[in-house]
This record gives C-alpha cells, structure tokens and sequence, in this order.
C-alpha cells in the first residue's frame, strides 16, 4: 500500500516534470509566404458586414425562429377573424354579386330578336 | 522593438511587418499550440494574430511592449476558439440541421518540442491542462510551455505577480489531482 502510493506520486511528479525540458515549438518553413498569401486571399472575398452575420448559425437560428413563430400566428390570426367577421369590402361583394344573380332571368340582351 | 518598427508598421509597410512576423513567429505559434494541441489549428491561430495586429496597430499604444500585446492577442485568440469549439460540441446536434459540415473534434498531435522519452507524459499533461479554469490554464501554459516568467506572465493577464503565483499553485494542485486520479484509476 505504502509503495503503491510512493509509485503514484513518484508517476505524478515526473509528469508534471514532463514540460520541464520542452523546447519550443516552431511553424513549418515559409510561415510568411502562407500568411501573405492568406492575407490577400482574405481581402479579396472579404464579405460585407451587414452581410455576414447571415452566415453565423447564432444570429441565423433564432432570427428564423422568430420568422416562423411570426408566420404561425399571422396565420392563426388570420384564420380566427375570417371567420367570426366580415369586412365591408366583402359585404358589398357579396349584394352585388346577389344582385347580378337575382336580375340574370328578366335580362334580355338586345341582339336576341 | 525599436521606436521606428512601430512607426513602419502603423504607416502599413510591408518591410517593418515581415520583420514583426520573422521576430515573433515561433514564440506566437508555440504560445498557440500550448492551447490548441495540434500543428495545423496553432499554424491557423498564429496568422490569425498576425492579421489582428497588421489590422489593429494604429490602436497600438507605444509605451506598451509589443511582446506583451502579441502575447495577449495569441491568448485571447485561442481562448475564444476553445470556447466556441466547446458551445459547439455542446450545440451540435443543434447545429447539423444548419450546417452541411458536422461538429468533429480535432485531433491532438504531441508537441514538437517534447524529448521522444517524454511523450507519453507530456501528453497526458496537455490533456489534464484542458481541464483546468481559464486562468489556470493560461498562467500554466504561458510560464511552462512558452517560458515566460511571472512578472511576464502577470502582464499579459493584467495580474500581479503574487495573483499570477496563486494561480501557478492552484493549477499545479489541480493537476496534479487529475493526474493522481488517473493513474489510481489505471
């Protein structure tokens, strides 16, 4: 037992000695090339910024959201007042066309001798 | 870094920002790879910071140290990257309905500059280090991966010395803790 733990924190300091000889890390060979060529790439899609955050799921998501919630009770609203009330536009559409029906059998066009 | 390489760069000459890049390249990639853990996304990050710093320098204040702020830009840089790749993790299910592409993990790739008798250890070092708070983490990385002594380090994170040496004891604690629990459980 008393070993087993001697070994444990013996494993544990040479990990955490681990980084102790680390020599840095460096970029392939003509970093500067690729970061130039990077760069002028970059400028030349460079996107507008009202534009871009179309692109980014974390606007785009819930401004759809939104658009579809806005849809479903634009229609549920819709479907709710047709019902129940009609507007005088239709009321006058609907005498006219009742007048037109109800006058049709005494019309005798001119050309019928 | 002189006086006249900060005005070079300012007025956008080319001539004074190749000279930046040349000057600070590997300590800007290895400060980004202590982060990111693999070649390719610490090659991607450390011209990310170049691009800030040639978009950013008229805002470069000259009594600052240009090492520090490079140091800061690196830090920040990375840290949003590792923050946005968690969300997505967290989101990804989320997200494979608006995005072609799914959410993959990148791959860790052991640090160049670990001695071949080393790796094994080393590596399981950067991956307890993922676990630490962010603080943590960047006082660690930045003193034991990049070198940089406290007062460095306190600088980069507006710190003082002696919050940078707290820091410095709770991560070595907490690393150690995971280590330990690592190796009962082995």
């Amino acid at each position: 037992m008393m070993k087993n733990r001697k070994n444990l924190s013996e494993e544990v300091r040479q990990t955490m000695e681990s980084l102790d000889t680390l020599t840095r890390a460096t970029p392939g060979p003509f970093f500067y090339t690729r970061l130039k060529a990077r760069m002028e790439g970059s400028q030349n899609i460079a996107m507008p910024l009202w534009y871009s955050w179309v692109l980014q799921p974390r606007w785009s998501l819930p401004v759809i959201t939104m658009l579809v919630i806005l849809n479903i009770g634009a229609i549920w609203w819709t479907q709710n007042h047709s019902s129940s009330q009609t507007s005088p536009k239709q009321d006058y559409l609907e005498s006219l066309s009742k007048e037109i029906s109800s006058g049709s059998s005494d019309y005798e066009p001119f050309y019928n001798f | 870094m002189s006086d006249s390489l900060i005005e070079g760069l300012k007025a956008g000459e080319e001539k004074a920002f190749r000279q930046l890049v040349e000057n600070w390249q590997d300590r800007v990639y290895n400060t980004c790879w202590g982060f990111l853990r693999n070649d390719e996304d610490a090659e991607d990050m450390a011209q990310e910071v170049f691009m800030e710093v040639y978009r950013s320098v008229g805002k470069f204040e000259a009594q600052a140290q240009i090492g520090t702020w490079l140091y800061r830009i690196a830090v920040n840089k990375s840290l949003e990257l590792i923050r946005s790749r968690k969300r997505k993790k967290r989101f990804a299910f989320l997200l494979s309905f608006s995005s072609d592409t799914p959410f993959t993990e990148p791959h860790s790739t052991d640090h160049p500059g670990v001695i071949l008798e080393n790796r094994e250890r080393a590596g399981l070092l950067f991956q307890a280090m993922e676990k630490l708070p962010e603080s943590q983490r960047t006082a660690f990385t930045l003193h034991k991966v990049e070198g940089l002594s406290y007062v460095e380090v306190g600088e980069i994170m507006h710190q003082s010395v002696s919050s940078v040496e707290s820091l410095m004891v709770r991560a070595k604690k907490n690393l150690q803790k995971y280590l330990a629990d690592y190796y009962q459980k082995k």
